[in-house]
C-alpha cells in the first residue's frame, strides 16, 4: 500500500514537473493541478489531507515575497532604479568598456535586494535607450546585465528565490549567506567581467560613434517627485539595514520585508489597492502550488527513503557529495526553472539531516549555488534572461537561443567550477 | 481578570470598532488587528507565530473563496451572468419586489447544499446585471440575497459551518437536521417574505417607476441566450461548476472538504479555458481574503484568552439546571456572538459548554444543540461581518456606485436576525413546554 502511494505521487509529480518543462500550459495552471491532484489522491489512499497541505506551504516564503514585491513595487514607481542606472552611465562619459562594468556592477547590487525580475524590468530598458542614443549593439549589455543581476542575486538571502526558501527551511540569516555566498558572487563578478571582456571584445567599437549624446541624457527627468524618491532611498536604508541586523533584534526575515512594505506604503503613500493588485499573484500561486505538490510527496515517505539512500552514499564522501549536489543542481536549473527545483530538493536535504555525519549547511550552501548560478546558461534558465531576450525582440538584432547558449554555457561551467571549488576548499578549512 | 484577557479584549473590540464604523479600509483594519494580537499575545504567551498558521486562520474559508472567486472570475467572460439575469428579470415580469423574492429564494435553496459564500458568489452577479440593465438599485436584492442564505443554511447539515461542527460533536445524521431545523426556517423564511414585503414597499414603488417600460419591452423580446459571448467558454465552465456541485452536495458522503472541491473544480476549468493567469488572478478579491485572514487571527486571539468561553460560562451558570431557560439563552447568546464573531470560531468556543450541558440536564436535552444551530445561524445576519457571505456581499456591492453600508445592514439584517431568532425561541420552547410533540417536530 505505501508503495502505491509513492508510485501515484510518484506520477503525479514526474507529469507535473514534464509539462511544466514543455512550457505548453501556463505554470501556475500545472502546478496548480499537480497540487490538487495530488491532493486528491492523497485524500482517497489517506496519505494527505487538505489540512497538511495548507501546512506544507512555506508561508515564510510567500510572506517574504509577498513583503518584498510591495516594497520594491512601491519604491520603483520612484524612479530610483532608472535615475541611478542613468547616473552611472553619464558617469562613464561613453567609455564603453567601463559603461558595460558599471551597468554590471549596479544590477549585480541592485539585485542582490531585489528579485532580479523587477531589477531587469528596470533597468533593461534604461540600457536599451543608452544603446540607442550611443548608437551601440544592445546585446552585449542585455546579456552581461541578466547573468550578473543573477549572480548578485546569488550574494543575499532576499536576492534570489532559492536563497528566500533556503534560509526558511534551513533557518539561516541574512548575514550566514554574505558571509557564505558573498564572497563567491564577488569572485564570480569578476571572472564573469573578464569573460565578457573576452567574448564582447570584437562586437563593440572602441569608442561609440555619438559619445556627446549622453550629455543630453538627464538623470532626473525619470523622477517625478523628490519628496518620494529621498523616501523611497529611507527605507532601502532602513530595510538593508534591518536585515543585517536581524539576527541581533530578533526579527524574522518576513518580518523585516513586511516591515519594509508597510514603510513604504505609509511613507510614499501609493494607491493601496493599486499596489495590491500589482502584487504578481500568480508568481505566489505558482510557489504555494509547488509546495502543496511537493508536501504530498513528503507525506508518502517516499522522499525521506531517497534521501536515506542517498545519505548513506553521501557519508563516504563527506565533501564530494556537496559538490556534485552544485552540478546537480546548476545543469537541472538551466533546463526548468529553479524555484521547483530548489522546493523538490529541499525536503531530500532535510531529511539528509537525520543521518549521521553529515554536514547540512554545506548541502544547503551547494543547492543554492547550484540553483541560483545553473540559471545563466540558457535564456530560459531564468525570468530575468526571459526579460532581456523579449525586450532584445524589440530592437533589429534579437537575441536567439543559440547565442545566449554560446556566451552562457562556457559561463555557467566557468562559474560551478569556481563554486565548486570554494565550497571543496571551504569544507577542508571548516567554513562552509 | 487577568490583563491578558484585558488586552485581548481591548483589542479584538477596538479591530470591531475600526471595521464596523467604515472609518479605514476593513482589510487595512483586521489586518493591523491581527498584528497587533498576535504582537501582545507573544509578549503575554497566550499567542505563538505558528499558530497563527497552523490554528488560527480558518484555511477551509480561504481556500474555498480563493477557489470558487476563480471560478466565477473564468465564468465572467462567458456571459453566463447576463444571461441568467435576462432569464430572471423576464421570469420576475420586472417586478422590483418580484427579483428580490427571486433571487432571496434562490439563494435560500441554494444555500441548503451549497456553501454560503458560493452560494453568493454565484447568484450576486447575475443580480448585479440585472439591475445595471433595468437601472434599479441592486442594494434591496443583494442584501436579501444574503440574508436568506444565511437562513437556509441553518436547514441542513451541509448548509452552514457550525452545522457540519455540531453533527460531529452531538453525533448528528442529515435526517436530524431536516427533522429538527428545516421546518422552523420554512417558517422563518416565510415570515421574513412577509417582513421584506413590508420594510421595501415604498422601495420596490419607486424602483418599478424608475424602470423604462421600453428597456423593459426590449428585455422581455430578448433571448436570453443572446447574452452568451463565448458558448465554448460556457459548457467549460458550467461543466466544471456542476463537478463542484456535485462534489459540494455529496461532500459529507466523500469526505471531501469545501475547500478542496473548490480549488479541484477551478483547476478542472482551468486546465480547460487556459485563461490568461495574470488576469484572472488580478480578478480574486486579495483584499477580502486578507480581510478573513485578519479576521480569524484577531478572533483566535480572545479564543486563546477564554474570552468568549467566560461569557458563555457566566450566561449559562444562572440558568442552568432549567431546560428551557438554558436552551434559550444558548440560543440569543450564540444569535449575538455569531453576530458580531464569525460564526465558526465562535461555535467552536460554543461546543464544549453545550456538550456539558446537555448531559447534566434530563430530558429531550438534544434540543440545546438545536438552539446553537439556529442561534450561531440567524445570528450570522446580524451585522455584515457576522458571515461570509455577508461580507462577499457588501464587497459586490461597492462595485455599484452606491455600495451596502454598516447603517443599511443594522437597519435590516438586525431586525431579521431579531425576528427568525425569536421564532426559533417560540419553537424551541413550545418543544420543551408541551408535553405534546408537535407533529411537525418528532425529536
Amino acid at each position: 500500500m505505501v508503495y502505491m502511494n509513492w508510485i501515484i505521487a510518484l506520477i503525479i509529480f514526474i507529469l507535473t514537473y514534464a509539462v511544466l518543462f514543455t512550457e505548453r500550459i501556463d505554470r501556475t495552471i500545472v502546478t496548480l493541478a499537480g497540487a490538487v491532484s495530488v491532493l486528491l489522491a492523497g485524500i482517497v489512499l489517506g496519505f494527505y489531507s487538505q489540512h497538511e497541505a495548507f501546512l506544507a506551504i512555506d508561508f515564510d516564503t510567500i510572506a517574504l515575497v509577498l513583503g518584498m514585491m510591495v516594497m520594491v513595487g512601491t519604491v520603483e514607481r520612484t524612479g530610483l532604479i532608472e535615475y541611478m542606472a542613468i547616473y552611472i552611465a553619464k558617469k562613464t562619459r561613453g567609455r564603453i568598456w567601463l559603461l558595460l562594468v558599471g551597468l554590471g556592477a549596479f544590477t549585480a547590487v541592485a539585485s542582490a535586494f531585489m528579485d532580479n525580475v523587477t531589477t531587469m524590468v528596470l533597468v533593461a530598458p534604461t540600457t536599451l535607450s543608452i544603446t540607442d542614443l550611443l548608437g551601440l549593439s544592445p546585446i552585449p549589455f542585455l546579456i552581461s546585465e541578466s547573468m550578473l543581476s543573477i549572480v548578485g542575486g546569488l550574494s543575499t538571502l532576499i536576492g534570489a528565490p532559492p536563497n528566500i526558501m533556503i534560509g526558511s527551511a534551513a533557518d539561516l540569516g541574512f548575514n550566514q549567506f554574505i558571509a557564505h555566498l558573498g564572497p563567491i558572487a564577488l569572485t564570480v563578478w569578476f571572472v564573469s567581467i573578464i569573460y565578457f571582456w573576452f567574448k564582447f571584445k570584437e562586437k563593440l567599437p572602441e569608442e561609440p560613434s555619438q559619445r556627446e549624446a549622453l550629455e543630453d541624457m538627464n538623470p532626473s527627468r525619470t523622477v517625478e517627485n523628490w519628496s518620494d524618491f529621498r523616501r523611497a532611498v529611507a527605507v532601502i536604508i532602513i530595510v538593508i539595514g534591518l536585515y543585517l541586523l536581524h539576527g541581533l533584534i530578533g526579527l524574522e526575515p518576513p518580518t523585516v520585508a513586511f516591515i519594509g512594505a508597510v514603510l513604504a506604503l505609509t511613507l510614499i503613500r501609493p494607491d493601496v489597492q493599486e499596489t495590491l493588485s500589482d502584487v504578481e499573484w500568480s508568481v505566489l500561486f505558482f510557489y504555494s502550488s509547488l509546495f502543496v505538490l511537493v508536501g504530498g510527496l513528503e507525506q508518502t515517505g517516499m522522499i525521506q527513503q531517497i534521501a536515506f539512500r542517498f545519505g548513506q552514499v553521501a557519508e563516504n564522501y563527506p565533501v564530494l557529495a556537496p559538490v556534485a549536489l552544485i552540478w546537480l543542481a546548476g545543469v537541472l536549473s538551466g533546463i526548468i526553472d529553479n524555484v521547483p527545483l530548489t522546493i523538490a530538493l529541499i525536503p531530500v536535504i532535510h531529511s539528509l539531516g537525520s543521518i549521521h555525519g553529515i554536514h547540512l549547511n554545506s548541502y544547503w550552501w551547494a543547492l543554492a549555488l547550484g540553483a541560483v548560478l545553473g540559471g545563466i546558461s540558457s535564456p530560459v534558465g531564468s525570468s530575468a534572461n526571459v526579460i532581456s531576450v523579449s525586450l532584445s525582440e524589440r530592437t533589429e538584432t534579437p537575441i536567439t537561443f543559440s547565442e545566449w547558449i554560446k556566451v552562457g554555457l562556457p559561463l555557467t561551467l566557468v562559474n560551478l567550477t569556481i563554486a565548486s571549488l570554494f565550497l571543496f576548499f571551504g569544507m577542508r578549512l571548516g567554513l562552509m | 481578570m487577568s490583563l491578558e484577557l484585558i488586552f485581548s479584549t481591548v483589542i479584538f473590540l477596538g479591530t470591531y470598532v475600526a471595521i464596523l464604523t467604515d472609518r479605514v479600509e476593513r482589510s487595512l483594519a483586521a489586518i493591523s488587528g491581527a498584528v497587533l494580537m498576535v504582537v501582545t499575545g507573544l509578549y503575554f504567551g497566550f499567542y505563538t507565530e505558528t499558530e497563527v498558521i497552523t490554528e488560527a486562520i480558518d484555511w477551509n474559508t480561504i481556500g474555498l473563496l480563493l477557489g470558487m472567486m476563480m471560478v466565477v472570475g473564468v465564468l465572467k467572460d462567458s456571459g453566463l451572468f447576463e444571461t441568467l439575469a435576462i432569464w430572471a428579470a423576464k421570469l420576475a415580469r420586472g417586478d422590483y419586489f418580484r427579483m428580490i423574492l427571486l433571487f432571496g429564494f434562490l439563494a435560500a435553496i441554494m444555500s441548503t447544499t451549497i456553501d454560503n459564500v458560493t452560494t453568493i458568489l454565484l447568484v450576486a452577479p447575475i443580480s448585479m446585471s440585472i439591475s445595471a440593465v433595468l437601472g434599479i438599485d441592486p442594494k434591496p436584492i443583494l442584501l436579501t440575497q444574503a440574508l436568506f442564505s444565511n437562513v437556509g443554511g441553518v436547514a441542513t447539515l451541509v448548509g452552514d459551518p457550525p452545522n457540519i461542527m455540531i453533527s460531529s460533536a452531538g453525533g448528528f445524521q442529515y435526517l436530524d437536521y431536516i427533522y429538527n431545523l428545516a421546518p422552523t426556517v420554512l417558517i422563518c423564511t416565510l415570515v421574513s417574505v412577509v417582513l421584506f414585503k413590508i420594510a421595501f414597499a415604498e422601495k420596490a414603488e419607486e424602483e418599478n417607476d424608475k424602470i423604462n417600460e421600453e428597456a423593459l419591452a426590449g428585455i422581455m423580446d430578448r433571448k436570453a441566450t443572446q447574452e452568451v459571448a463565448n458558448w465554448t467558454l460556457l459548457k467549460k465552465g458550467l461543466f466544471g461548476l456542476s463537478f463542484i456541485i456535485i462534489l459540494f452536495v455529496l461532500h459529507s458522503v466523500v469526505a471531501i472538504t469545501p475547500a478542496t472541491v473548490a480549488l479541484s473544480g477551478a483547476t478542472l476549468i482551468l486546465l480547460m479555458t487556459r485563461p490568461d493567469m495574470d488576469e484572472l488572478l488580478d480578478r480574486v478579491e486579495w483584499t477580502t481574503l486578507l480581510f478573513f485572514a485578519g479576521l480569524f487571527v484577531v478572533v483566535h486571539g480572545v479564543v486563546n484568552t477564554g474570552l468568549l468561553t467566560k461569557i458563555s460560562q457566566g450566561v449559562l451558570h444562572v440558568t442552568s439546571g432549567n431546560l428551557l431557560f438554558s436552551a434559550l439563552a444558548i440560543l440569543f447568546l450564540s444569535a449575538l456572538g455569531s453576530g458580531l464573531v464569525d460564526n465558526i470560531p465562535f461555535t467552536a468556543a460554543m461546543l464544549p459548554i453545550v456538550a456539558t450541558l446537555s448531559t447534566k440536564l434530563t430530558g429531550s436535552s438534544d434540543i440545546l444543540w438545536w438552539a446553537l444551530a439556529f442561534g450561531a445561524g440567524f445570528g450570522g445576519n446580524a451585522t455584515y461581518i457576522g458571515s461570509s457571505a455577508n461580507v462577499m456581499i457588501v464587497k459586490i456591492s461597492e462595485d455599484h456606485e452606491e455600495p451596502i453600508s454598516m447603517k443599511y445592514w443594522l437597519k435590516y439584517g438586525t431586525l431579521t436576525t431579531l425576528i427568525t431568532t425569536i421564532i426559533a425561541g417560540l419553537v424551541i420552547a413550545l418543544q420543551i413546554i408541551t408535553p405534546v410533540q408537535l407533529p411537525l417536530l418528532p425529536s
